[in-house]
């Protein structure tokens, strides 16, 4: 069940994605926040198989790219870190998507973040804002305690 | 434990797949993403020859850009996230391809080569926000700084320079051929710093239809670099 409810989110997230994540406003890490939100809930053969998906879809060329290895450790990261994370939810969720929109821009775009700064800045903020829905919705997959 | 084998038999499916047969994810993100096109070939001859008669006023060498030099290419699959623009193309060292080879589309200058595979290439277009060429704009060929991104704009144009809206632009890039049509100018503005004017810029083309390109393998970047 939990498998198929993070199905239908990270579906939700790849279709904004493909359909937005070319015209800016955060919507580019669409994917990556919801393997964020994700990670914090799914065990590890479950994300695995997210990020395996995410990864074979996305790649478009036949080399390994910094936005690949990003999609790769930061949802892990997220995951191995889950339980370092304070247990305000609030404050987890704008700490696992501020760092992992942030952890995105420096493995994938090195160069622009000194060019474009406020963009850098901006997306981190829009990250945050957008990852609130992901976080919500993942509740409903926590195996009840 | 049933819900624990179909997981791992999918992640070697996705796996195998992602090895195997990756075109597949391809295929199926360009019919999610769907495609668009406004703007048709005639637009794109028309600029094809506004730079001919822009080059031929300034009594410059013959127009290098004709549509019918270099291999044709097929857009296997694109960038999907934001900032950058890259495409796939189907041919690699096999037909030549070299890293730094301009890329047409219509005759127009899209982009360049960088990266070479077998089979594969990987252009960098105009709408990755890395960019930055050289060009010269209209008849009298004024120097401005062709920035790229999702809205590509000429920037550091002199404020005495001289030109209108509509006026063709083309490369004047060192280590490309001179006078590839790119595109034409938009509408004008001051820079924030009032020492440079820049404009808009206005593609024949919309840069979601591009299928096809031809990329210049005639052309040898090694006997035209500019960089020791």
């Amino acid at each position: 069940m939990r498998l198929v409810g993070g199905g239908i989110i990270f579906l939700f997230a790849l279709l904004i994605q493909l359909k937005f994540g070319r015209v800016g406003f955060g919507l580019e890490n669409f994917l990556l926040l919801s393997l964020v939100a994700l990670a914090t809930v799914l065990r590890t053969r479950e994300l695995l198989f997210f990020i395996l998906l995410s990864i074979w879809f996305l790649n478009w060329q036949p080399s390994i790219s910094g936005e690949l290895v990003a999609l790769v450790a930061i949802p892990f990261g997220v995951h191995v870190l889950k339980d370092i994370f304070p247990g305000s939810a609030f404050f987890g969720c704008v700490l696992a998507a501020g760092l992992g929109v942030g952890l995105w821009y420096v493995l994938a775009y090195a160069r622009v973040i000194l060019e474009f700064p406020f963009v850098f800045v901006g997306e981190i903020i829009l990250g945050i804002l957008w990852s609130f829905p992901f976080f919500v919705a993942v509740q409903f997959l926590r195996p009840a305690e | 434990m049933v819900q624990k084998y179909t997981l791992g038999i999918l992640t070697l499916f996705i796996l195998g797949l992602a090895t195997v047969e990756p075109q597949t994810a391809f295929t199926l993100r360009r019919g999610l993403q769907g495609s668009a096109s406004e703007t048709g070939e005639g637009a794109a001859q028309v600029l094809v020859l506004e730079t001919q008669l822009a080059r031929d006023a300034l009594i410059l060498e013959q127009l290098a850009s004709s549509t019918l030099l270099g291999t044709v290419a097929e857009v296997y699959s694109e960038y999907p996230f934001g900032l950058k623009s890259e495409l796939l193309v189907n041919v690699g060292k096999e037909k030549g391809v070299l890293v730094g080879q301009p890329v047409l589309f219509r005759g127009i200058f899209i982009g360049r080569v960088t990266k070479v595979f077998p089979h594969f290439s990987l252009v960098e277009t105009l709408f990755d926000v890395r960019t930055k060429y050289p060009v010269r704009v209209g008849k009298k060929g004024v120097d401005a700084l062709l920035v790229g991104g999702g809205e590509p704009r000429l920037t550091l144009v002199s404020n005495d320079a001289v030109f209108e809206p509509g006026e063709a632009v083309y490369a004047a890039i060192p280590s490309l051929p001179y006078g590839m049509p790119i595109g034409a100018v938009g509408t004008m503005s001051v820079a924030r710093d009032g020492l440079f004017k820049e404009a808009q810029m206005i593609f024949p083309f919309n840069p979601t239809e591009v299928r096809v390109l031809r990329i210049r393998t005639d052309w040898d970047p090694a006997l035209h670099k500019t960089e020791s």
